[in-house]
């Protein structure tokens, strides 16, 4: 029966253009927002290419340098500091996942480029932010995230508001209900219909989107991801289509229906995401940034002060750098970016780790909101959220220790880098987080959307035993 | 007659549920981010005060150094909340709050809040501004929406023509019975804005604030104005009140949510800005053709300039020069620099304006795209207000390196970078001070979006009028 109604309700929707309309509507969005959200991740591609592109071109010149001074070609007073280990810089960057394209999500806003020398501290190392008209970054991206989030709910609520008001208030329910069919059936029957369609169009459009756009299915983590991304997208569906029910079944007008689904999406999607961030700022309020400036300025204004004590406290401590007491420029540059370092990180942790409390709370608390638990997820699995960031700030971190091991005894001896020195440079290499990681992330979302819309649905379904199969005036 | 259909309309709203439910949430929200704001705003101009005077604090208490070490240390500007923007955060977020001023580098901004946020922060903070631009719409379309359409399926709208009331009276009665009901959800957040600001603010700025209050207050109306005649016009034109709360929510779904962020993109199509490596790249290059990195003098260009200074102080070897070149050769630098900086950053900062009003074009379609440049504007919370105080903040740091540079140049001598200034001084050197710029300016810069705004009002009225005229009863 259910099957039959399902069918019927297909038609109908085909004959009065709702589909094709809905369709349209689909494609325009969907793909516009796939193609922006490639376009985004193309660029991002190409500037992290660059970057390291433009990091060798400028080693690769260095070397030059050094060697036509090995050779004669140049005198070695046209470059004094060349073949110092100071002079050289490492590049680091944060390339894009391969599904970066879905969510933007915070990746706009975070830099994601650094290089790493001699001085580097590692408070300081992230500091390259993009060029972006902040009227632009406000407004934000038009990914098919956001499709998602907030437009689509829309649209299913377009489809459903009038499920089976607008058969009472046309007064063919009661004639359909004349026949041995059940109310419940006929209420199945139709969302059936409509979720079919709505879950039609999003996943066959996005998924012939990212065709056309050349995302390459068979890459790595792209299948995988894209899997998660669809049932999560499914999971969404599922849950506004809880939500109509429910409303519908409480038997009210198509307009007040129709009013108060709006209503809902309102709480969800505006509301309990703003309310839930001034909870969780109130609760672990970050430190003033104003004041981190202000010790950061007052233990440079130390360092300075004692550079002295420092380069003796530094011989004590590294016996084994320094050969005698003599300590050169380079060295002595170093020493005090380590103590200013010294003095100034813990600042930084202390602000990261109320950060990161912040984010465990809104982890725990976004199970309140659909859009949060999606966005969460969606960001995930684009590889745009908060913890693949800080994965690759930790290895830049480690990569600055693993360049200081090089360069920090070389800088005591004095032992300047010879041009086939230069070949045998460490370089970072960013190594992407293990899936499991998404996997659960994904998976922590994916109930966090279904267990809701088992309990709306069931209670929808209750409601309609009261469904008042006639208008009340 | 107005006022009858006013009593009418208000009495009937009133005692409708939905309405004071709705209304009671969006009044409910608007206090709760009007409190916010506000607290938020006092809070961030405590700390920001605390900073300035911690940093003069750090700037005194260099001890002996050298003048271009001082240089070197510099200044610390922190950028002032203007007092409306507990309204407007506007792209506060989205821009540093901090700028470091020290010799050779024109700084960018750091800190922006938004990055020191949980990926919550993309769903957009919650501002009276953005209840107001947002929500209040939607309550209007509540409760215009079915104002005539509903009139016509309850078979009150033939009795009602047939008394022969005029469109133009009648469309004003229930404007203007919506406006009193929404009157109720506005003119408490309106009055509590005004205690806020009176509270928050030093005297001096008070009346400064009040004008653009009033200013703020007029531009919304405008706003609401207008959505309200849209709202009442589908509502006249169209067969049932169900397809005209869908069509309006339509509107209201492409006007507040999908055209700003595609202006945006198409603006950034238009004008494209360069990317951070491109606008280094190009800075780094101009100091390398012209033989001025800021590290390593070029030996070629030293020798020019120290022709120049032996010529000027009338002396033939550079031993009798009666002041320290170094510092001679350090403020040219400076001066190229800065010359430098000034076409790359105007470039880059045109880039943006230009963008910004592709962007406002886009009010042609939505009338939201008009209303939020004026809001910040006028809250003092838009790119051009932090591009007038980096301006400012810019001018200060030449006006400080080349004070710095030139005490080095005449006190110096012989002992170039070993001659030591102390705290004398450094307390001789103003502390930066910043007024910003007058509403007139403001208004001026945002005279499109206010032809566009005043050009949506009228629509909104006229096409209500005509709706209302061409009404037909059944």
């Amino acid at each position: 029966m259910i099957k039959r109604i399902f069918r019927h309700d297909l038609r109908l929707l085909k004959a009065d253009k709702t589909l094709i309309v809905f369709a349209a509507v689909f494609a325009v969005l969907i793909g516009y927002a796939v193609a922006s959200g490639l376009i985004w991740a193309n660029e991002r591609d190409e500037l992290v290419r660059q970057w390291y592109a433009d990091g060798e071109q400028y080693l690769a010149m260095n070397r030059q340098v050094i060697a036509d001074i090995e050779q004669g070609k140049t005198p070695a007073e046209e470059s004094p500091f060349a073949d110092w280990v100071f002079a050289v810089k490492l590049p680091a960057a944060l390339p894009p996942a391969p599904l970066t394209a879905l969510s933007v999500g915070r990746a706009d806003l975070d830099p994601f480029t650094a290089t790493v020398d001699l001085y580097s501290k590692k408070n300081e190392l992230f500091k390259n932010y993009e060029t972006d008209n902040p009227t632009t970054l406000l407004a934000g991206r038009f990914d098919p995230t956001f499709v998602i989030i907030y437009l689509y709910p829309l649209l299913i609520f377009a489809l459903t508001y009038n499920l089976l008001a607008r058969e009472r208030e046309d007064g063919t329910l009661l004639l359909t209900l004349a026949q041995p069919v059940r109310l419940r059936h006929v209420a199945i029957g139709k969302a059936a219909a409509r979720l079919f369609a709505a879950l039609t169009f999003v996943i066959g459009f996005t998924l012939i989107s990212l065709l056309v756009g050349g995302v390459d299915f068979a890459a790595p983590g792209v299948g995988l991801g894209l899997v998660w991304w669809l049932l999560l997208v499914i999971a969404y569906t599922l849950f506004w289509f809880a939500i109509a029910s429910w409303v519908n079944a409480r038997g009210s007008s198509s307009a007040t229906n129709a009013t108060v689904l709006v209503g809902v999406w309102l709480l969800f999607v505006v509301v309990v995401p703003s309310l839930l961030s001034i909870a969780v700022t109130s609760f672990y309020p970050v430190p003033s940034r104003l004041e981190f400036i202000r010790q950061m300025r007052s233990n440079d204004n130390e360092v300075g002060r004692s550079s002295k004590n420092l380069l003796e406290q530094y011989h004590r401590d590294h016996s084994e750098l320094v050969p005698d007491e003599t300590v050169n420029i380079q060295s002595r540059f170093y020493v005090l970016a380590e103590a200013q370092e010294g003095r100034t990180l813990p600042l930084v942790r202390a602000y990261d780790g109320q950060l990161t409390r912040q984010q465990n709370l809104v982890d725990r608390l976004r199970f309140l909101s659909p859009a949060v638990v999606m966005q969460e997820a969606t960001n995930a699995i684009a590889g745009t959220d908060r913890a693949r960031y800080h994965h690759f700030q930790k290895q830049v971190e480690a990569f600055v220790d693993e360049w200081r091991a090089y360069a920090v005894p070389r800088s005591f001896r004095q032992i300047n880098l010879r041009s086939s020195d230069y070949d045998s440079l460490p370089r970072f290499g960013f190594q992407e987080e293990p899936d499991a990681r998404v996997t659960s992330r994904a998976l922590a979302g994916l109930l966090g959307l279904l267990l809701p819309t088992i309990v709306i649905g069931g209670i929808a379904l209750r409601r309609l035993r009261r469904y008042p199969l006639v208008e009340s005036r | 007659m107005i006022l009858r259909i006013v009593r009418k309309e208000f009495t009937e709203m009133w005692r409708d549920g939905r309405f004071r439910l709705a209304a009671g949430i969006v009044l409910g929200l608007l206090l709760l981010a009007l409190g916010l704001g506000w607290a938020g705003a006092r809070q961030a101009e405590r700390e920001r005060a605390e900073a300035d005077r911690a940093d003069r604090a750090e700037w005194l208490a260099q001890g002996k150094r050298s003048p271009h070490s001082a240089a070197h240390f510099g200044r610390y500007a922190f950028k002032p909340a203007t007092p409306l923007a507990f309204l407007d955060k506007g792209v506060n977020s989205y821009l540093g709050t901090a700028v470091w001023m020290e010799a050779h580098y024109q700084n960018p901004f750091r800190f922006r809040s938004a990055e020191d946020a949980t990926s919550l922060q993309r769903f957009g903070e919650l501002t009276a501004a953005v209840v107001m631009q947002l929500l209040i719409p939607l309550l209007i379309v509540l409760l215009a929406f079915s104002q005539l359409a509903g009139e016509r399926e309850r078979g009150t709208l033939r009795q009602l023509l047939s008394l022969g009331v005029q469109p133009g009276v009648l469309a004003t009665g229930k404007a203007l019975g919506v406006a009193v009901a929404l009157g109720v959800v506005l003119v408490p957040a309106v009055l509590l804005g005004v205690a806020a600001l009176s509270v928050a603010s030093p005297e001096a700025s008070v009346s400064w604030s009040l004008d653009r209050f009033l200013l703020l207050a007029l531009a919304y109306l405008l706003y609401f104005g207008a959505t309200l005649g849209i709202a009442l016009a589908v509502s006249a034109s169209v067969r049932s009140s169900r397809v005209a709360l869908l069509a309006l929510f339509s509107c209201w779904m492409v006007g507040c949510l999908i055209v700003p962020r595609l202006a945006a993109d198409v603006a950034e199509l238009i004008h494209p800005a360069p990317t951070y490596a491109e606008f280094q790249k190009a800075v780094n290059r101009e100091f390398k053709d012209a033989g001025m990195p800021d590290t390593i003098p070029d030996t070629k260009k030293r020798a020019e300039i120290e022709q120049r200074a032996l010529v000027q102080y009338n002396v033939t070897r550079a031993e009798d020069l009666p002041v320290n070149f170094d510092a001679i050769y350090l403020q040219e630098a400076e001066v190229f620099g800065n010359q430098v900086y000034d076409k790359h950053y105007g470039d880059l900062w045109d880039i943006f304006e230009r963008q910004n009003r592709i962007q406002a074009l886009s009010a042609v379609v939505a009338p939201l795209s008009a209303l939020r440049p004026l809001s910040m504007g006028l809250s003092g919370t838009d790119f051009a207000q932090h591009r007038d105080f980096a301006r400012a903040a810019e001018t200060y740091r030449r006006s400080l390196v080349e004070r710095l540079n030139l005490e080095m140049r005449d006190k110096a001598g012989k002992t170039g970078y070993s001659y030591l200034s102390d705290a004398e001084l450094w307390r001789s050197i103003p502390d930066f001070t910043y007024a910003a710029p007058g509403t007139s300016r403001v208004l001026g810069a945002n005279k499109l979006n206010i032809a566009l705004l005043v050009f949506w009002f009228v629509t909104g009225c006229i096409a209500a009028i005509v709706a209302i005229g061409r009404m037909k009863a059944v």
